[in-house]
């Protein structure tokens, strides 16, 4: 069973998205912060890490990080970038650091779906 | 002290910025606290292509369509998002002479957590919808699945009010 993780700082997005992709049997694991996500990242193997842009209040671009983190510790692990937070250069950045892909919000659960579900067929 | 580096001062305080269009010419003024709120290179001529190319590509026409107006209506502003991810509400206003357009750019910093908060809220709205649709065969989850959508859209009519101070 392939594992994700999904990161992201509103609770009620995390309970969406754990429950449509737990639909699929897939086994998911969810956190609100930069920090946690470091935790899991260090404990857990992904298939596939989802996170937004922004992870807190305060307008940073944390998430940025965190795809840093992930394709240089472990290039296995997909990375799909899920955020309102959409400037060229916002995007252009995250491409840098690894995101295979950049969504933005909202966005249609298939459509999330599609790509997460392409990243986790065996290559 | 001059009341021009007052109110030069006065505008890096409140993290504005103004700019003086020429519509015959397009020669442009800058104040310095515009240069520093959009991180334009000192070291470039005021235009205004540069200043539109600090904003998302997708807003730049709708900016240069304010700043470069012709009618003598008032003052209009729309808010408009930067490169860099900030948030700014843009003023302008056509002087007397018809030929002036003063505009103003003043940062919001509230609106890109708005942006971020919205998003996130229509996300889940969205996203539960399509869990009611997906899940039709299964009715014991659909209740849950409106109360997450119920209670985004609830928290979307409290960041509508918050709108309301701008």
């Amino acid at each position: 069973m392939s594992r994700i993780l999904i990161v992201d700082d509103e609770q009620a997005v995390l309970a969406t998205l754990r429950e449509f992709f737990g639909s699929y049997h897939l086994e998911v694991d969810c956190v609100d912060g930069l920090e946690k996500a470091y935790a899991m990242l260090r404990e857990n193997r992904y298939a596939a890490v989802l996170a937004d842009v922004q992870l807190s209040r305060l307008g940073d671009t944390e998430g940025l990080d965190l795809a840093g983190f992930v394709s240089e510790r472990y290039p296995e692990t997909a990375f799909v970038v899920l955020t309102a937070y959409g400037s060229n250069r916002v995007e252009r950045e995250a491409r840098e650091k690894g995101a295979s892909f950049f969504l933005h919000k909202p966005i249609r659960l298939e459509d999330i779906g599609q790509i997460v579900f392409g990243l986790l067929e065996p290559k | 002290v001059s009341p021009l580096v007052l109110l030069e001062e006065a505008q890096k305080l409140v993290r504005m910025g103004s700019i003086c269009l020429r519509l015959d010419s397009d020669e442009v003024i800058y104040s310095d606290s515009l240069r520093e709120l959009l991180e334009l290179d000192p070291s470039e001529p005021p235009s205004v292509e540069a200043l539109a190319g600090r904003f998302r590509p997708e807003e730049r026409a709708r900016l240069l369509a304010l700043l470069r107006r012709r009618d003598g209506s008032g003052d209009r502003g729309a808010l408009f998002s930067t490169e860099t991810g900030k948030s700014v509400q843009v003023k302008s206003k056509l002087l007397d002479d018809r030929t002036t357009v003063l505009g103003t750019i003043l940062e919001v910093p509230g609106a890109a957590t708005l942006e971020h908060e919205l998003s996130n809220l229509l996300m889940v709205v969205q996203g539960n919808l399509d869990l009611i649709r997906l899940n039709a065969a299964k009715p014991e989850k659909i209740p849950v699945h409106v109360d997450l959508a119920t209670h985004a859209v609830e928290r979307l009519a409290q960041l509508s009010d918050r709108t309301r101070l701008w």
